[in-house]
């Protein structure tokens, strides 16, 4: 009997409460991620071949959730050039892209992603687990209510991408 | 001032991106780090207790709650129960012996407080005797070390076993890095309450994180506590039987993938409610309780999956002394109890693909179960001496899997084995669908169980009471559709909507054959209810907190309102900065609705008022803080339980709660 009464609830409430779309508010970790996101390429140095194109673009790959922050971003200023944000399907699109923010979704695909990623320069950055381990060049992690990074220096090396020494001292973890 | 802190700063980002550098660089990696640690030093919320592993609160298959240390200053809170009070959904009834809390409308009298869960670390804090973990004055952890706590509502035996029936709550220390260096504590407050701290912490060069700390409280309590029912006596005053006193030691030290985790706590507290037929405002009636939890952690990440290792070690030792009144002589009854345990918990996480999987086991030797009860005075008498032991083992597996990108369903299921009852399995699914960044929704199924302690099952005194080794457990199931929604840049709103229905529910009765109670599996209860709540937090330094949960807990068969469960709970704070350096002020009410006791007679609900106000840095490293608790002096009671008659049979119809009290506090950081 009670039972009905709960179903029935959960039957009739979830479609009809969900409140038109507004530009809604976000969990402050995609913030924090975001932010991580536009303030890597400052310690990179990416190599001449990469840095195509009018604009710094930051491709996102798997519709990650920080698509519409990131979008407030658009047009300022990054290493002099205008912020483009940019969604992709895979890497074959990803022809003018800098950065490439892996959705952790996309994991199956990353033997894929990151070897292409490498041989075209581009910076990989990604928020899965162990994305350092796995190959990328910087994982973003959230440890004990921070979120922190790792960094595969091997990886960014083989793609001819440095990175600065400070940035190096504040990881979590550098995999050489 | 509680629950999940997902409180977005965007604009406070975009001020701190501007100052940044950014846009303005000069070609080459910039040396210039500044901004890159104001993000690291940037607050998110996570949760380890919901899936044994660190994920964000949009992603736990639970309803969680967290309150951070920052949270429990500004409240101004004293004793672990006092959080958990703060926090939607959940209630506390103090029977100034120890302090309990109910869960969504659910708090059995006369429970121990065995149906929730507590973790330190982690590392189970339950016992292997009454498997009850202490929250008020007996909690073994000063809470001036909790960097935060994780409450986790609904069935957790899918990943913990028993327990983990209505809730889970982590504990999480504070850590050596957090201190680099010392901390003295010290507080007094009504009631001749005294306490006092001493805190170490540092990272030593080759990377060791230690902390170590000690703490002594004592209080002597309310000197005339009035129980009108026990008129007959003494005018039914409780003249200075309320004093307590305790203290407690923890060390901690973690060294690369490695943690240990010692605390010990030793703890009194005299009993005015003459509960348990004894004489009332008789000096001799008081509880014990020593605690000790040692740990040993291991978490190794890389290699083919994350691997991890918990090994525990918990002693609890109870003592309890009962005057009674035996054919108008004074007798004291005491008794006493030894409960150790040492258990491992193996689990080890590994992602294939979208799955995210955990796969682990847990054992548990309750090596030593021992119940004992005398006759100490004025001759010694042994009447009870049992030694138990008995071996719970747990395997379980999990599965975080991402079907799309924006559906993650997580699934699990434990099979546990005790060596009385035999096996049972427990499942937890979670559908966890975001349509949109700023909203989640959460539909989730899960069952638990509770196994019958030793005390259920073993303690008998021949006359009055005895064991049940032939109960088998407790068994909830619950359905939960959650709905989180983040409005603007400031504020986040949960609705949630429950049905829970618990079988084979442990209750005492008589047995006519003899007269003494037992437990039997009796009671069936149904529980539903809906919780609202909005919280904001502003870069002003205001925040607020509002919430409103309508529970109903009954008995299908005839109906009946349940005891101890409070139909309306509503709860809101309100901290707001104060033109001081870094100092606020945070009024809170907490009101609860009138609840059933033992007799099923309703007593009255109330609302408190709390105000703190918190200076964090008067002078440098100084922080002061003073608070008055309930504001408005409100005469209130708790519903008494079954065990409050005194040696005349006379029952107590609630247990009267503190008026107005202050405590002033001290901390100087070194």
């Amino acid at each position: 009997m009670r039972l009905r009464w709960f179903l029935i609830l959960l039957l009739t409430l979830p479609p009809g409460v969900v409140p038109p779309g507004q530009a809604g508010e976000v969990p402050q970790e995609y913030l924090v991620k975001a932010r991580y996101l536009i303030s890597i390429p400052q310690y990179a140095e990416l190599p001449p071949q990469s840095m195509k194109g009018e604009s710094y673009t930051i491709c996102l790959t798997g519709e990650p959730p920080l698509t519409e922050v990131l979008a407030g971003y658009q047009g300022k200023l990054l290493a002099n050039r205008p912020l483009a944000i940019k969604a992709v399907e895979g890497i074959s699109s990803a022809e003018r892209c800098q950065v490439l923010f892996i959705a952790s979704s996309e994991r199956y695909r990353l033997q894929t992603l990151l070897p292409e990623a490498q041989r075209r320069g581009i910076l990989t950055i990604s928020d899965m687990r162990n994305f350092a381990r796995l190959g990328g060049m910087i994982g973003l992690q959230t440890v004990e209510n921070r979120v922190v990074f790792d960094v595969n220096l091997g990886a960014a090396n083989r793609a001819a991408i440095s990175l600065s020494a400070h940035f190096l001292k504040l990881a979590r973890d550098v995999i050489r | 001032m509680n629950t999940s802190r997902i409180v977005a700063l965007l604009p406070l980002c975009l001020l701190a991106l501007a100052s940044s550098g950014y846009g303005e660089q000069a070609p080459g990696p910039s040396q210039d780090v500044s901004a890159l640690e104001q993000i690291m030093a940037t607050e998110v919320t996570t949760v380890v207790g919901a899936s044994k592993y660190q994920q964000e609160l949009t992603d736990a298959p639970a309803s969680v709650s967290i309150v951070t240390a920052d949270d429990i200053r500004k409240g101004g809170y004293r004793t672990l129960a006092e959080v958990i009070n703060s926090v939607r959904g959940f209630y506390t009834s103090y029977n100034r012996a120890y302090s309990f809390f109910g869960v969504r409308g659910f708090s059995p009298q006369g429970d121990l407080g065995t149906r929730v869960l507590v973790l330190i670390d982690g590392h189970r804090l339950n016992d292997a005797v009454f498997e009850h973990a202490g929250t008020g004055g007996d909690f073994p952890l000063d809470i001036d070390l909790i960097d935060r706590v994780e409450l986790i509502r609904g069935p957790g035996s899918s990943l913990y076993g028993t327990s983990a029936f209505v809730a889970v709550i982590n504990v999480i220390t504070r850590n050596g890095k957090d201190l680099k260096g010392g901390e003295l504590s010290g507080s007094g407050g009504s009631f001749n309450a005294w306490s006092g701290r001493a805190t170490g912490g540092l990272i030593s060069s080759q990377g060791a994180d230690l902390l170590f700390s000690g703490s002594y409280r004592d209080a002597a309590g309310d000197q005339r506590l009035f129980f009108p029912e026990y008129a007959a006596t003494n005018g039914g005053i409780a003249q200075g039987r309320d004093g307590e006193n305790s203290w407690d030691l923890l060390a901690k030290a973690s060294w690369k993938d490695v943690s240990l985790l010692f605390l010990h706590q030793e703890r009194t507290k005299a009993i005015p409610t003459a509960s348990f037929y004894t004489i009332f405002d008789d000096p001799g009636e008081k509880t014990s309780d020593r605690h000790t939890l040692a740990g040993l952690s291991y978490t190794g990440q890389g290699g083919w999956a994350d691997l991890n290792a918990r090994l525990t070690y918990n002693r609890y030792e109870y003592g309890g002394d009962y005057p009674v009144d035996d054919a108008g002589v004074r007798t004291l009854s005491r008794d006493r109890t030894v409960a150790q345990w040492v258990g491992s918990d193996l689990f080890a996480a590994k992602s294939l693909g979208p799955h995210l999987v955990i796969v682990g086991m847990e054992h548990r030797f309750q090596f030593d179960e021992l119940q004992q009860n005398a006759l100490v005075s004025p001759a010694f008498l042994q009447v009870l001496d049992d030694h138990h032991q008995s071996f719970v083992q747990g395997y379980y597996l999990q599965d975080e899997y991402h079907i799309g990108k924006s559906l993650i369903l997580n699934a699990g299921l434990r099979y546990d084995h005790y060596d009385t009852f035999g096996g049972t399995t427990n499942p937890r699914a979670a559908l966890i669908w975001k349509p949109r960044e700023a909203t989640v929704l959460r539909l989730s199924y899960g069952e638990a169980f509770r196994a019958p302690n030793a005390f259920e099952q073993y303690y008998g005194d021949g006359i009055s009471q005895k064991g049940n080794p032939h109960l088998m457990p407790e068994k909830v199931r619950t359905a939960e559709l959650n709905w989180d929604q983040f409005v603007g840049n400031n504020i986040k709103t949960t609705a949630t909507l429950y049905f829970s229905r618990f079988k084979d529910l442990l209750e005492q009765v008589v047995d006519p054959a003899d007269g003494q109670a037992v437990f039997l599996n009796l009671n069936r209860l149904e529980s539903k209810g809906l919780e609202l709540q909005a919280e904001g937090k502003w870069e002003s330094g205001y925040s607020a907190l509002l919430s409103y949960c309508y529970q109903e807990t009954r008995n299908p068969v005839g109906n009946l309102e349940t005891t101890n469960s409070p139909r309306n709970l509503a709860k809101g704070s309100l901290s707001a900065p104060l033109p001081l350096k870094r100092s606020s002020a945070t009024l809170e009410m907490l009101y609860a609705s009138s609840r059933l006791n033992a007799n099923r007679e309703r007593v009255n609900g109330a609302a408190i008022f709390n105000l703190s106000l918190l200076s964090r840095e008067l002078l440098k490293g100084l922080e002061l803080s003073a608070s008055l608790y309930n504001l408005f002096d409100t005469r209130y009671s708790v519903p008494s339980g079954p065990e409050d008659f005194n040696s005349l049979g006379e029952s107590l119809h609630g247990i009267a709660q503190d008026g107005i009290t202050f405590r002033a506090k001290a901390t100087y950081r070194f």
